[in-house]
Formats: C-alpha cells, structure tokens, sequence
C-alpha cells in the first residue's frame, strides 16, 4: 500500500467502529459495578456488592473453576500434542502428511454446533456422558488446531539445516530439539497457548452439550442465566470473564509482537 | 530412514488418536445417526432412511430456518466487509503509536467471550437498555426501539463479533500490496478512486475471500448470540440443532440438519479455496 | 585429525542413482574438493559423510574405523553450512560453545577454548553480539570458529562462500586455507565454483553424474584433464564441435586444428574444447584466420570474440599488458594454439 496519512473522514468513522467494536464489553464492565439491582449505564452507584455475590456463590464458583481447569489442562494437552504433531509434519517424518494435517485442523472448519452434538451422541452411546475427563479431551481437541496453526507457522520460519548444525556438534535428536527448534518455537507456542486458553474459556457450543445439569462452566453458566433475566450479577461474572482475558491479552503482549496475530 | 519414521509416528500418534477417536468417529457414527428413522413415539429406529434429509430440504419449516440462516450469514459477511475495509485503510495508514491502540482494540473483542459480548448488547440494545434509555431521554423517540429479540439484533450482534476476523485478515491483504504497483498506476494517470477499485481491491481480494468466508461460515454456524439476541423463538441452523437434540430429543433430525450445515461450510470453504488459488495465480510466485 | 575414506559410497533414491559407488581418499591435513555443477552428487556426499543422510549402500571410514552407522552426533565432525545456520538465539561464544558443552567442557576450560576459537577467526571482541548482529563475513567466521571448537576428526564445508560478495570470499578463501593449514585439518570442501576449488585445495575430486571424473592435484585437473567433461568444466573453455580427420579436428570446411590429444573414434562428429587463454593470436602467419568483432577489456586480461574464416566464433583472452592487447575490431588476425591444448571428445559424454 502507499504509506498515506489518513484523512480526518477516515479517522472519524475507524474510531467509531472501534467504539462499536468494544462497546458491549465496556457496557458489561460499568454494569457490574452498578449498586441497583437492574442494571444501568452508567451505574447510578457504585458497588462490589455483585462481585461479592458472584465469589460467594458455589454454583458461580464451581463454574468458574471448571473453567479454569478445562482452559489449563486443553492448553497443557494441547502444547504437547501438537508441538509433536507439527514437528513430524514439518519433517514429514509421516505418511499421509497432508491428510493428518487436514484431520487435525478439521475441527477449525466444523461448525461447532456440530461437533458438539456428534460428540454428545458419541459419549451417550459410550455411556461417558458428565467424565470430566470427556469434557477435557473435547477442548483439548477444539484448541488443537490453534497451536497446530500457531507452531507449524513458526516452524517454517526456522532455517532447517540449524537443527542438523546441533547434530553434527554432538547433539542426539532430542537434545537439538531442546536446546535450538524450542527456543525459536517459543513465541509461536506462546500466541498458541494463549489462543488455546482463551478459545477453551470461551466454548459454548461444544461445552454445553456435553454437562450434565448440575455440572457447568462459567460462558454456560451465564448463558443459562440469561434465560431467566439479566441483572447485574451476570455483569459481574462476566466481568471476571475479561478481567481474565484482559490479563491473557497483557501477557500476550509482553512476550510476543501483534504481528503474530495475523 | 526407518528410525525417523518411527519417530515421525511416535509424534503424530497422541493426536492422531485423539482425532479419530474424538473427532472422526462421533462424526461417522452421527452419519448413521442421520440415516436412522424416527417417530415421536417410539424414538430412534433400526431402519436406514433418507427421509430426515428429505424433511430437512423439503419441509418448508425447516427450509426456511435454512434460508434465514444462509440470508443472515450474507447480510453479515457484506456489512462486515463494508465496516471492516476503512477500520482497515485506518490501521494501515495510521502513526505506528496509534496503529497499536487500535490493533488492541481489535483484538480485544476478538479475545473477550462471546457470551459476555453478547450479553453486553442485551444490555445495549433491551427496550430499557442503554440505547432506548438515551433517545428517549433526548426525545428522538418517544417508544423503545425493537432493538432486540429480532433480526436487527442479531445483525448488529454477530457483525460485532466476527468483524475483528474480517479487519485482521484485511490488514495483512492490504498491506502485502507493493506501493510500487499501486504507484504505477497512478503514474499512468488514474484517479486516486480507480487506483482504489481496479488495483487495490483485486490484489487484496484472496484476503478478502478469505475473511469473507470466515465470517460466513462463523455466522452460520452461530449459536450463542442468535439465541441471547434473537430470544427463543428466532430461529436459526444452530439454535433449531440445539433444540432438535436437547428439547425435541428428535436425534436423527438433528444429525440430518448438522450434516446439512457442515455440508454447506465445508463446500464454500473448498470453493473459496480455489476461488483464492485461481485468483492468485499471477500474484504470488 | 584422521584421514577419511569412501568405500563404493552410493546413494539412490527409487530408481534415480545419485551417488554411483564413489571411493576416495583424504589423506590425513589435507584439503580436497568436491567440484561439479549442481545435481552431481556433491552435497548428497557431504551430507552423508556427516550423518546426515543414510547411504544406501558402501562405507565411511575415518582413519580405520567404519562410521557408517553411526548417527551424527557421534561423528565428530565440523560442518560449515552455506546458509551458517548460526543459533540466532545464543551469542556468539554460546554458538560456538555448543559443541564443547555437548563434549561436557565446562568451566575455565571453556572459556579458554572458545576464546581460543574466537581468536583463530579474529572474532574475540564480539563474543557477547548475537548472529544478527553480525555481518554476513563474521557470521561466516563465526560458523567457522563453532566447527572447529570441539577439534572435530573432520571438517566438512557446503558451498560456505556462496553467500558471500566477491571481495568477502576471497578474503574468507585465505582465512579457511590459514585456519585448516594451521590446524592441520582433515576437510572436505563442496562448491561448484572452480577458482575456489583451485585456490584452496590440496586435491580436487571432479564429480559429474554422480560419478568422480578426475581427482587429482589442481595443476593435474587443469593441465590434463582426464576427459572432455573435466576439459569442459574447468578454465573457460571455447565449447566447439567438429570432425575428426587423420590426428586433426576439422571446425569447419577447411579449418583444420592439429590435435595430439585426439583418440581416433572412427571419423565420427567430436566436441572439441579450447581454453580461452591457450589460444594464440597472431597479425598474420600460420593458423586459422579469422576477423576481431569485439574487444572486452576486463583489467588484467582483454578478451576478444574472434570470429573465424567461414567458422565459428572463438573467444580469446590474453594478457592485457602483452603485445597483443590493443588489436581493434576488425583487425585480420591468425589464431593458433598448440597441438596438445585441444582437447577431443566424444560429443555425447561432454557436459
């Protein structure tokens, strides 16, 4: 593109978009501060009573832990299985590359509505409904193609005859793998992570169909609590909700550039 | 050779059985699913039939939550695309101080939860949200807007949602334009506008495919912010999937109508893809 | 240090031979090259000297013992990569620290070893810079200083020049030669530039094909090559055919080039192949006669596009301080070159 200052129009109508882009999360934030019980924006008074109410409530704070859980060990899993699965795809140290590579980030590209009732009849039928370690392998594998994307990328970038200069100096396989490829990988594995963590915390259409009644996370508890009426508690949650994106998002910048994200 | 390949296995081995067994099998298994016979009284059958697929394209109740679906996912593409290309020029041309602020609020809505997006335009967009609140108190109205629990509603929902996608494939796009060419064609004495939309627009359009389909796809597929915006009985492929399997119990019709939906996702993603590759044929080496 | 053998090495890839039975010999401190166009098999050599690529079939030996299967990391070799393939995340002495940390020197020893390695590439100053920081000279000393750090039994480079400009390589040309004369190390050097394989090497392996076309002392390869191929390739050659009449090549319908080099192959169509700097010019007398069409003036030589009686053109080169030097275009002039500087070949083999 021709490097041109844009004019004031232009900056007008982006900084409007911007404002549109982000309103609903600011309106959700400046609620959940509100000390009447039907929310208003802006808040009339100001309260942590709502937070208060939401940390001392079990169901909320089951919730949340689920969440939290879920998002950590998906990520963990993740990492792992996917910096191995990328590392033998790049080499193609496999048969059938393209078609693995194509399976793994099949569920990027299912709807995942879909994929979340396919699995609630699969784990009906093996009768796994509610295990949370069913839960946790359903988002391990929602979150695998974003660290598969994120480590494959950076592997392209890494001048392939470094890992055999670690060789030849004395190196065992792992060890150059260790010592040189993960080092360089690590930006990418980060962004992964983090995409990862926040896609898992996210989830719906998968998560839902797969809880049993008295079991939720956090984006279910709220959407359920939707149905019955929205009132400033719901704010508050979902407060806690990008208080901790907000903090993944920091993270994020400290140790990776935003040119990652595209 | 062979001690690498067996390496190469040892490495693709966890995730490929978590695939198959997590991803390819309940899919294959919710194919037969599709293709079992159902009745209200005596649930799922042991029968194969095609007749919850002829339901699905054939029965106008579910034709035209189908329609509605593929219409809503246009609407919002389009306004995507409109909303999304100045945002983009914007980052693009703007001092590298404020080209940061505005990427971050880009990618912060894209980071924050889509139920708790959603929400916040409940809490915008009710008959006594933040919106009516205002033009009543201004007297532009003088009754709340139906801003909400309708197509409008999900609309401004869903655009909010994907439209960080759509500026962050554009952003890229754009910017891998070389200024030489566009330089050229402003040399050969074109306006500024034609430059614009006969050099600037065809380069940046396998981005534009891309974050086109994206959204599409993504809109489609919606379940969370159709069903807090548009409200219970606004019905879409995916709320109609949700209620099939969790309030109908009606599985086979539920499998038909996902198949239907996964069909359609992954057809215009492979047409994109060739769309985009036919595309750049003399634009990447 | 130890000599290096190859043993019938083959490499094939399906059906597509690569490395067709190569054996050769380095002799303990010596430096040979592998020389051929690119596709000869050069680099699938080296490769598999380092452990990197199995072979087929044959054997490596390092002095007496057999390294075939042994993986990479227990070779010790050092290998120079076009590319440097420097660990852009570690400094310069961690870079070439790595090789001994892997040997398990550790301490005073090796800060002395790598400053040792530093200084042999004059580097010493810049051990705390990272690769990046670094012009494309440096990181190539530096790739240099981290192959020989652990003392490898081996040193192995791949084309280590080619990235470099013209003044950088020569420079880097007399920085390796010192370094391995120093170190007395065995070393294998890849290119296909023909004046680096001269300069540097003690002896060079002419490889085509797969196949090794000569390998003898750089005097040897250029003064007799072994056949048209290495006649080709070496030099810059005028690339002609022609037919063979009684010990002569006949270029054309009455230009007739006395050869002692030709093998009688039965009066067949042969490739003949001229150095540019064995051809003689003369204002007149015996030869074959011809007209300048083009003077170059290249420094220390003049090189003139001579095109030849009712024949082809011939490229000439000549002293640019010689009597010769200042012949304009269009001059008449006789062009002759001694019986035993045409080579003759069958004109299928040559490259």
């Amino acid at each position: 593109m021709i490097a041109r200052k844009p004019s004031w129009l232009l900056s007008l109508v982006a900084i409007a978009i911007l404002v549109y882009m982000n309103a609903p999360t600011i309106v959700v934030v400046l609620a959940s501060f509100s000390d009447t019980s039907y929310l208003t924006v802006p808040p009339q008074g100001w309260t942590l009573h709502w937070f208060e109410y939401v940390l001392g409530d079990s169901r909320y704070m089951r919730a949340i832990w689920t969440s939290l859980w879920l998002a950590s060990g998906a990520t963990f899993l993740s990492l792992i299985l996917g910096t191995a699965a990328s590392y033998a795809l790049h080499h193609c140290l496999v048969p059938f590359r393209d078609l693995i590579l194509s399976a793994v980030m099949a569920p990027l590209v299912f709807p995942a509505v879909v994929i979340g009732v396919a699995l609630l009849q699969y784990v009906s039928l093996l009768g796994l409904r509610g295990q949370p370690f069913v839960l946790l392998l359903a988002h391990t594998l929602i979150t695998l193609p974003y660290v598969v994307r994120s480590a494959m990328s950076s592997l392209t970038g890494i001048n392939p005859q470094i890992e055999e200069a670690a060789n030849v100096l004395g190196a065992s396989g792992f060890t150059a793998f260790r010592l040189v490829t993960l080092p360089l990988l690590k930006p990418g594995l980060v962004a992964g992570a983090i995409f990862s963590f926040v896609t898992s915390l996210d989830n719906v259409p998968v998560t839902i169909f797969l809880l049993t009644p008295r079991q939720s996370t956090l984006p279910v508890k709220i959407f359920a609590s939707v149905e019955h009426g929205v009132d400033p508690s719901i704010a508050a949650a979902s407060t806690l909700l990008v208080a901790g994106t907000a903090v993944a998002l920091i993270l994020a910048q400290k140790w990776v550039s935003f040119s990652r994200f595209f | 050779m062979t001690r690498s390949r067996s390496a190469g296995v040892g490495l693709i081995g966890p995730a490929s059985v978590l695939i198959l067994a997590g991803f390819l099998a309940p899919t294959v298994i919710m194919a037969m699913l599709s293709l079992r016979d159902y009745s209200g009284m005596h649930g799922i059958g042991t029968d194969w039939t095609l007749s919850n697929y002829i339901d699905v394209l054939g029965d106008w109740f579910y034709m035209e939550i189908v329609l509605r679906t593929l219409a809503l996912g246009l609407v919002v593409t389009v306004l995507c695309l409109v909303v999304g290309f100045p945002l983009a020029l914007f980052i693009l041309r703007v001092g590298p101080r404020m080209q940061t602020v505005a990427i971050l609020l880009v990618i912060f809505p894209l980071l924050c939860n889509i139920v708790v997006r959603s929400f916040g335009w409940m809490v915008l967009l009710s008959p006594r949200g933040v919106i009516n609140d205002a033009l009543l108190n201004i007297g532009l109205i003088s009754e709340p807007l139906d801003l909400m629990y309708n197509l409008t509603g999900v609309i401004i929902g869903l655009v909010q949602i994907y439209l960080p996608f759509m500026v962050l494939l554009l952003v890229p796009a754009l910017q891998n334009i070389p200024a030489d060419v566009e330089a050229a064609a402003l040399t050969l004495r074109s306006s500024r506008a034609r430059v614009f939309f006969t050099i600037t627009v065809p380069l940046a359009s396998p981005g534009i495919i891309t974050g086109s389909i994206l959204v599409f796809v993504l809109s489609i597929s919606a379940l969370v912010t159709p069903r807090m915006l548009g409200g219970p009985t606004y019905r879409v492929m995916a709320t109609q999937i949700y209620d099939e399997f969790m309030t109908n119990l009606n599985w086979p019709s539920g499998a038909a109508l996902a198949f239907v939906l996964t069909f359609i996702a992954l057809a215009l993603i492979w047409a994109a893809n060739r769309v985009a590759a036919h595309l750049t044929r003399g634009i990447s080496a | 240090m130890t000599s290096l053998s190859l043993r019938s090495l083959t490499k094939r890839y399906d059906t597509a031979t690569i490395v067709n039975a190569v054996s050769l010999d380095v002799e303990q401190g010596q430096l040979v090259s592998l020389l051929g166009p690119s596709g000869c098999g050069k680099t699938t050599i080296l490769r598999m000297i380092a452990g990197l690529l199995d072979p087929t079939g044959g054997q490596i030996l390092f002095g007496d013992e057999d390294v075939t299967a042994l993986p990479a990391n227990r070779r010790n070799v050092g290998l120079v990569f076009q590319s440097y393939a420097l660990f852009p995340h570690m400094t310069v002495f961690e870079n070439v620290a790595f090789g001994l940390r892997r040997q398990g020197v550790k301490g005073q020893e090796l800060k002395t070893r790598v400053g040792e390695a530093l200084e042999q590439v004059r580097l010493g100053a810049l051990a705390e810079r990272f690769p990046r920081q670094l012009s494309g000279g440096q990181q190539q000393r530096v790739a240099l200083a981290r192959s020989v750090a652990p003392r490898p039994a081996i040193l192995l480079f791949d084309e280590p020049l080619s990235n470099l400009d013209a003044q950088l390589r020569e420079e880097m040309q007399i920085e390796i030669k010192r370094l391995q004369s120093e170190l007395k190390l065995t070393s294998l050097f890849v290119t296909h530039d023909q004046h680096e394989a001269m300069s540097l090497s003690d002896r060079i392996c002419l490889m085509s094909g797969g196949n090794i076309q000569q390998f003898a002392t750089p005097e040897e390869v250029y003064f007799s090559p072994a056949n048209g191929f290495v006649s080709g390739f070496v030099g810059s050659p005028n690339k002609l055919t022609g037919v063979l009449r009684d010990g002569a090549v006949e270029l054309a319908p009455g230009l007739l080039l006395p050869s002692s080099r030709a093998v009688s192959t039965g009066g067949g169509r042969v490739r003949v192949t001229l150095r540019q700097e064995d051809l003689v010019l003369a204002p007149q007398g015996p030869g074959l006669p011809g007209t300048i069409t083009m003077r170059i003036f290249e420094g220390a030589s003049v090189q003139y596009i001579v095109t030849l009686d009712k024949g082809p053109e011939v490229m000439v080169r000549v002293s640019s301080r010689g009597a010769q030097a200042d012949l304009e275009k269009g001059t008449a002039v006789a062009v002759s070159i001694p019986a035993d500087r045409v080579f003759v070949s069958a004109e299928e083999s040559a490259a």
